[in-house]
């Protein structure tokens, strides 16, 4: 139980891939502007994470592994799983609730090239920077953990950086700093305060 | 010999990672064709020629995200017929057809900057430091410049244009690329002098100076400044050109653009604008 404390901890705070690992910074400035896009966002991502990392996991362990081709071949087949499993859930979510599809619609796509994704699909077979002592990667509940503790943080980080830009919105910034500028000196600013979590519980 | 050994290549992994690739892909694709049917939506089969009659490149200028929306839009009732800004006069007489509707092609205007002196023509009356803003320059004593309605030559309009059609040259003149002004009219309002208005496009024959002062103190701080003398409006033929608070005006829409007064204007406040090529075509409806 510990373990899975300890991976979920990692993933979510110790190592989150925003702040301290800097993957997926597009999201992070692009659908920023408002609380309410990124929360849409942080949904479809924590969805379309567990799947693909689901999926990934399964085709890693049952046919990259045994056929020894998995070191090369395992971003081309994890592309695929991802975009398959996008377009397989836009399918379903069109079909299925026109509502959350209209509200998730235009992010569902997006998350197809979403370079987090690909990343904790990579990590969660070949975990490679959690000191957990991992031989070669996480068990199936293991992964499921680690995609959601991933996909939280994410979340996480993209709300609190939405909910600043709102602010910032009314605040009298200087012309040069409008927009990215100043977006990108948050998300340091940020990322430094979650470099404070470095080392929490000894990850 | 030992060479030969290392880069042997292994062919079983090759065929090992085809069938794995091509396995996996054959098992999606399969699923998703599957899906495809099952999860089927009835659409508005306008849809489908909407997005055949827009230019497809899911470019955003239209403002939606991407061409399905922007369709979308148009069978809602929400967008007009030319929301497809990229896709010029073609895409909007498509979707006109497509929608059964005639078309109504937007007209849009142009800015023009009134006035022409630039530094040598315009003599300065002091030297302006300060931010690059004409509304802080106006402030300060009404700027650098001697004549009391010209441009200041600044950034103010520059940088509310949000596609980068103003334009200046060391001069303290600034020019308007026609080509690239979408005739928003942001910048209109933010002219401390109100020097910027949205002319008709096809309008050549413009009357470029806002001066006020009477005819001597006017050249006095300006060589090319309107000094009220109406030769062009004995020139004009239509009776399209009239002078009121010294300063000439042209009635867009009884002027011929045959550009007579032109040639009678001593001081070049009347020009014509020559078209650039791109105009032509849109003018001849693309
Ligand atoms: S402007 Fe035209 S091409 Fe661009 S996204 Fe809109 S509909 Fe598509
Ligand atoms: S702000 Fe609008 S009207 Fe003014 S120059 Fe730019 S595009 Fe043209």
């Amino acid at each position: 139980m510990y373990r899975y404390f300890l991976i979920f901890i990692g993933a979510l705070l110790v190592y989150n891939i925003l702040l301290i690992r800097f993957i997926a910074l597009c999201p992070l400035i692009g659908v920023s502007n408002q609380v309410e896009t990124s929360i849409g966002m942080a949904m479809s991502v924590l969805f379309v994470m567990t799947m693909s990392s689901s999926a990934s996991w399964v085709a890693w362990n049952y046919a990259l592994k045994p056929l020894g081709v998995g070191e090369f071949l395992y971003i081309p087949v994890f592309i695929l799983i991802i975009a398959s499993l996008v377009q397989f859930t836009e399918m379903v979510i069109k079909k299925t609730s026109p509502p959350l599809y209209r509200a998730m619609g235009i992010y569902l796509p997006l998350i197809t090239t979403n370079c987090a994704v690909l990343a904790a699909a990579t990590e969660s077979v070949k975990p490679g920077f959690l000191k957990l002592n991992v031989a070669y990667g996480f068990t199936f509940p293991e992964t499921l953990v680690y995609t959601i503790g991933v996909a939280v943080g994410f979340g996480l980080v993209l709300i609190i950086f939405a909910c600043i830009r709102e602010r910032l919105e009314m605040s009298p910034i200087p012309h040069a700093f409008k927009g990215a500028p100043i977006a990108f000196m948050i998300a340091a600013i940020m990322s430094l305060a979650f470099m404070g979590f470095a080392n929490l519980l000894g990850l | 010999m030992g060479y030969r050994e290392e880069f042997r290549v292994d062919w079983s992994l090759i065929w090992k990672a085809a069938i794995a690739l091509g396995g996996l892909s054959l098992l999606f694709g399969v699923l998703l064709a599957f899906a495809g049917d099952k999860f089927k939506v009835q659409t508005d089969p306008r849809l489908d020629e909407l997005l055949a009659a827009v230019l497809g490149a899911n470019c955003g200028a239209c403002g939606y995200p991407g061409c399905e929306a922007a369709c979308n839009a148009v069978l809602a009732g929400d967008a007009n017929v030319d929301v497809c800004v990229a896709g010029g006069g073609n895409a909007v007489t498509s979707v006109a057809r497509v929608m059964g509707v005639e078309t109504r092609q937007r007209k849009r205007g142009v800015a023009l900057v009134h006035c022409k002196g630039g530094l040598g023509e315009s003599v300065p009356k002091a030297r302006y430091q300060g931010t690059s803003s004409c509304a802080a320059a106006e402030l300060v004593a009404g700027g650098g410049k001697a004549c009391r309605y010209g441009c200041l030559g600044l950034e103010t309009c520059r940088m509310v244009c949000p596609v980068n059609a103003i334009l200046f040259d060391e001069d303290h003149r600034r020019w308007v690329n026609r080509d690239r002004c979408t005739g928003c009219g942001l910048c209109v309002d933010v002219c401390p002098r109100g020097l910027i208005q949205v002319v008709p496009r096809d309008q050549e024959v413009l009357a470029v100076c806002n001066s006020r002062d009477k005819g001597a103190k006017a050249k006095r701080v300006c060589s090319v400044c309107c000094v009220a003398c109406k030769k062009c409006v004995k020139a004009c033929d239509f009776d399209a050109i009239y002078v009121e608070a010294n300063r000439a005006w042209i009635n867009y829409e009884k002027c011929t653009q045959c550009g007579r007064c032109i040639e009678t204007c001593p001081n070049d406040v009347l020009v014509r604008v020559v078209p650039s090529r791109r105009m032509e075509r849109m003018q001849k409806g693309v």
